[in-house]
């Protein structure tokens, strides 16, 4: 039942181990939680994605998009999935978000159902979707307005303005989406997230339509938020190093139709994490190195040629790019 | 940025686009390329316009059907003068009327009284016309959107209301004016039986021609509005779902915003349609508009008639015309996004 629970203790906890990543695959059963062991410490799970099963209906053709998927995801931890595109990462964010209903399975928030979206689930989505009649402002405003109907007007206000500073967009309150560039959209998207005050941060792609530059800049924002809001972060991302900058934990799907978890990898890098050191250590190299193997392995059906060292393959996988390109 | 440029950028955005070089000439923004510009927004149409009074004076001049002449750009200008002077003439004659009625009162009478005394009713002039035929396409239109937005977001949001009307629209959609006149006429008169009075702000030929407007003009809107509001952007939707937002909260802050620039290229449609049916509407109710005034002028035997139709023809097109540019402007004014041009 609960696979690829292998990492339930908090995050911080791996503080200072020797990096040895372990593996949680699709087979390891019953490694926590259930079985035999004793239970947990904390009783209520935080977010818990039960045998959850998607099938989509298009003219007529069913197409199982997912299958099996069983993830524990405790509070504060940052998941991010990654897999070649079409594995259903999406449609597992959508679910957690209650916009879409599990075929079979279940989702479940604090060991109670997800039946339908709500602000504790807040959403960042792709293209960040903003309301292009209303200003920056006036979307976060909305957000705000929602979901704490109850503050006086003033505070309400202040409360959109707080977020907006914090993710510095303080001078383009008054603004139109058209207006701005991608990044301080996507900045918008994440301000009105974190208005509603959710428990968990829902990011689809993200950064994904962004500059380089812009993209890490953003990325660092999301990481310090993670810290400083203790937020728990479901990331769904195409971007190998921007899941290992990231997480506590990379989720690796495999091909769709019929995708389930391939492999787990647990990231133990302590935060705060300096990009550039975390980057550059060896450490990176061996997680990057890891889930490259991974996709490889789904893409051709076989291991790729071994490697002694990280930086042969990241050579190699630019060389295979530029031959395809 | 320069004043005069913010106020050219929104005359381009406004559709006044000929406007806009002048303002930059003024600034001296490469004062050679404005020229061209202007003269191609401005030169050509008052090249076409002129290029038609030519044809029509020579056709005019030229050509004799049987006994009837037919009027020239001239004849049909001293109509036009005519009507405003004979508007001017009524004014001052309303004037006077109000002056004495000051006198009277002065004098020691009350106000019904003085009225009473020195009746007085204002002759329908052309321009009066004019004004109760846009209060009755207003009219007409307002109870149309009135109707056909509501009516449009429900088909919208489901389907089994888009499945219930569908049938319905495309049924009636394409009836005549002229088809629902009688239908419209006979239901009023057994509806309304008190006799329409003179001065009567609702008399019983207004609500009429109305009543056919508001059946002929709210299917684009009607259709237009289900359309925006089906097509309104999934993220969109998905963003009131992740605010929890109630039905009628949905609908205001993200399906109505969203749908509005249809919603607006409908009323627009509505707007064009309602003033081509309100002229053969007013012609049948013989109202006091300007379909009436056209029907007058039919049915007289006055050799000058024909200007008089020419005139009114024109006038009935150069106020069209206005509705549509102003309508064009309202939804430039709302629309969303950076690049929102409209034809």
């Amino acid at each position: 039942m609960h696979q690829n629970i292998s990492s339930t203790e908090h995050p911080e906890s791996g503080k200072g181990v020797p990096i040895a990543p372990r593996w949680g695959t699709a087979d390891d059963k019953g490694s926590g939680g259930h079985g035999g062991r004793s239970p947990p410490k904390r009783s209520t799970k935080f977010l818990e994605l039960i045998n959850v099963a998607k099938t989509f209906t298009a003219d007529g053709r069913r197409v199982e998009v997912l299958e099996k998927v069983s993830l524990e995801i405790p509070r504060n931890q940052f998941v991010s999935v990654i897999g070649h595109s079409g594995c259903g990462k999406s449609t597992l964010l959508t679910m957690i978000a209650g916009l879409e209903a599990p075929t079979s399975g279940s989702v479940c928030f604090l060991e109670r159902e997800v039946t339908r979206p709500g602000p504790e689930r807040a959403v960042v989505f792709q293209n960040h979707s903003l309301l292009p009649w209303r200003t920056v402002l006036a979307n976060v405003q909305l957000a705000v307005d929602t979901v704490f109907p109850k503050l006086s007007r003033k505070d309400r206000r202040e409360r959109a303005e707080h977020w907006l500073v914090k993710v510095g967009l303080k001078e383009h309150l008054h603004k139109y989406p058209h207006e701005i560039s991608g990044g301080m959209k996507q900045r918008t998207g994440i301000a009105r997230a974190l208005a509603m005050e959710p428990q968990v941060l829902l990011l689809d792609e993200p950064f994904g339509a962004l500059d380089a530059l812009t993209r890490s800049t953003l990325q660092d924002e999301v990481l310090r938020l993670h810290q400083e809001q203790h937020l728990t972060v479901f990331m769904v991302t195409h971007d190998i190093d921007e899941a290992v900058l990231c997480s506590d934990r990379v989720v690796m799907m495999d091909n769709g139709p019929r995708a389930t978890i391939g492999r787990i990898l647990d990231i133990t890098e302590p935060r705060p994490r300096e990009r550039v050191a975390f980057m550059e250590s060896q450490a990176f190299a061996h997680y990057r190195t890891e889930c490259l193997r991974f996709l490889f392995w789904r893409k051709h059906g076989r291991e790729p040629e071994p490697v002694v060292k990280a930086v042969q393959v990241q050579a190699a996988s630019t060389a295979s790019l530029a031959i395809a390109g | 940025m320069h004043l005069l440029e913010r106020a050219a950028i929104t005359c381009d955005r406004l559709g006044f686009s000929w406007i806009a070089p002048l303002l930059r000439l003024a600034r001296g923004d490469r004062p050679s390329h404005q020229i061209r510009l202007f003269l191609l927004a401005v030169g050509t149409p008052l090249l076409a316009i002129t290029a038609a009074l030519l044809i029509w004076l020579a056709l005019a001049t030229q050509v004799r059907i049987g006994n009837l002449a037919i009027p020239g750009p001239t004849a049909v200008w001293d109509r036009g003068v005519e009507m405003v002077v004979e508007w001017q003439d009524e004014r001052r004659r309303a004037a006077e009327h109000e002056a004495m009625i000051a006198k009277a009162v002065a004098d020691g009478l009350t106000q019904a009284e003085a009225r009473q005394m020195l009746n007085f009713t204002e002759k329908s002039t052309f321009a009066s016309q004019v004004l109760l035929s846009l209060r009755t396409v207003f009219t007409g239109v307002f109870m149309a959107v009135l109707i056909a937005v509501p009516l449009g977001i429900l088909c919208g949001l489901f389907k089994w209301a888009h499945a219930l009307s569908d049938p319905l629209v495309q049924l009636l959609k394409p009836v005549s004016p002229l088809a629902w006149f009688p239908v419209v006429y006979i239901v009023m008169n057994a509806l309304i039986t008190t006799p329409s009075q003179s001065g009567d702000w609702f008399p019983k030929s207004f609500i009429i021609a109305a009543c056919v407007v508001c059946l002929c003009a709210m299917w684009p809107t009607l259709i237009s509005t289900a359309n925006g509001v089906a097509n309104v952007e999934r993220d969109h939707l998905n963003v009131a779902r992740v605010l929890n937002l109630g039905f009628f909260a949905r609908i205001r802050f993200v399906i109505l915003p969203a749908a509005l620039p249809h919603i607006c290229t409908g009323i627009r449609l509505s707007l064009g349609i309602g003033w081509m049916v309100l002229i053969a509407a007013e012609m049948m109710a013989v109202s006091p508009g300007l379909g009436g005034f056209i029907w007058n002028w039919y049915q007289s035997s006055n050799e000058t008639a024909l200007s008089y139709l020419l005139l009114s023809v024109i006038v009935i097109g150069m106020i069209g015309f206005a509705l549509d540019r102003a309508m064009i402007i309202v939804q430039r004014m709302i629309s969303h996004g950076a690049a929102a041009q409209i034809r």
